[in-house]
């Protein structure tokens, strides 16, 4: 073991420089836990066997408070990484829906994708209870109606007025912007600015 | 606002004027913006709120009625400006959720904050730190050995609980003026009536929720 939380700094760092949701290390997971365990049995064996001298040597007193400010160093690394990966979960929910795109959820460990979903459930009831859809208007509303281009068929929508409206590929429309801000996010449509 | 003067035109039933109105839109905007400026959760605007949603309602249901008719030029100024108040009313509640994910666990463990949250927010915050400690411990929080398992203990009781940050200073107008103020022990200042000030927000917490201050 070269240094101790080096590995669980790897994926931290991993974590802050990437643009997308870089694959949940399940491994190096693990193997930090691991170290804590290792380590905590560590400072409890120097405490049970000489009691004495990490009291009174200084050299068995460092290295008690070395290993146990490890231990706690990796701690605290684990859960600002997965800390951080919750941010990003629930930053999708409000930008991007209800459901995960492809490469994130291939991204996220079993128990990411639960959360998002238990997220969302969380989300979806608060905004009943307000009855207002809160994901909608992320950016102050400026034209009640813009013009769109359809990137990818996305069959058949309804609109808040009620009418059926079906987008396939390159056609443009001129809709309610609120009917529509949520595909734009997806990426389904773009908005077409003159 | 560039559309007031359509507001006046919105002939509300059942309210004693138009005035009325634009008088919980005004509130509504500077709750929203000290919401948005204030480092922690302000009380919520639980009448306000409620009120401006109901006019949002009614107003929704009279302009689909002039829709059915063949939309107007008015029509769609009132369409548009009621979607103005409807980001403002999301808005609102969004910056408070932000505010209450981050701070969750402070939230709840302080029980003069947790009277400034509506039920609904209040429960949200309950389900939210539950959600959290649930992931986390079940992630990597469980293998670990018993003792270091607290989410929220380092060292001393409690030390790993995000709170917000009073030491930071913010621009505000006085609404009514409060004269001397002290600040700390060294210094203090004279509020006026209709002045702008860049001070530390500490202090003046609790002139921001006895509303004789604005943050701008």
């Amino acid at each position: 073991m070269a240094m101790y939380g080096a590995d669980a700094l790897e994926v931290l760092k991993e974590l802050s420089t990437a643009t997308r949701l870089p694959v949940y290390r399940a491994k190096s997971v693990s193997k930090a836990v691991d170290e804590v365990i290792h380590l905590h049995a560590e400072v409890l064996a120097i405490l049970r066997e000489r009691p004495e001298a990490a009291r009174n040597d200084a050299s068995v007193t460092a290295s008690v408070i070395f290993h146990h400010a490890a231990l706690l160093r990796n701690k605290r690394i684990m859960l600002a990484y997965h800390y951080h990966r919750m941010q990003y979960l629930q930053n999708l929910r409000w930008e991007v829906g209800a459901i995960l795109p492809p490469d994130v959820r291939e991204a996220t460990s079993a128990l990411e994708t639960g959360f998002f979903s238990a997220y969302d459930r969380l989300l979806g009831d608060y905004m009943t209870e307000v009855d207002l859809n809160l994901t909608e208007d992320l950016t102050p509303p400026k034209d009640l109606f813009i013009e769109v281009r359809v990137v990818q068929d996305a069959g058949t929508i309804i609109t808040e007025a009620g009418d059926e409206l079906t987008l396939t590929r390159n056609s443009t429309h001129y809709l309610r912007r609120s009917d529509v801000e949520h595909l734009i996010r997806q990426g389904v449509v773009e908005h077409i600015v003159h | 606002m560039a559309l007031s003067s359509s507001q006046s035109s919105w002939g509300l039933k059942g309210h004693s004027g138009a005035a009325v109105q634009n008088n919980d839109i005004e509130a509504l905007k500077q709750a929203w913006l000290n919401e948005k400026f204030s480092p922690h959760v302000l009380i919520f605007e639980d009448a306000l709120v409620a009120r401006v949603s109901e006019d949002v309602k009614e107003q929704e249901d009279v302009v689909a009625g002039e829709l059915d008719d063949g939309a107007t030029f008015m029509t769609r100024l009132k369409q548009l400006e009621l979607e103005r108040v409807k980001y403002l009313l999301r808005s609102y509640y969004r910056t408070r959720l932000r505010k209450i994910e981050k701070f969750c666990m402070y939230i709840l463990k302080n029980p003069v904050v947790r009277t400034r949250l509506s039920p609904a927010e209040l429960e949200y915050t309950q389900r939210y730190v539950d959600l959290m400690a649930e992931h986390l411990n079940e992630s990597f929080l469980n293998g670990l050995p018993e003792k270091l398992r607290d989410l929220t203990t380092q060292d001393a009781e409690d030390d790993m609980i995000p709170a917000p940050n009073f030491d930071t200073h913010v621009f505000c107008k006085v609404v009514d003026t409060i004269g001397t103020f002290q600040l700390d022990q060294d210094s203090s200042v004279d509020l006026e009536e209709g002045e702008l000030y860049l001070l530390p927000f500490k202090p003046i917490r609790d002139l921001l929720l006895d509303q004789s201050i604005i943050l701008i």
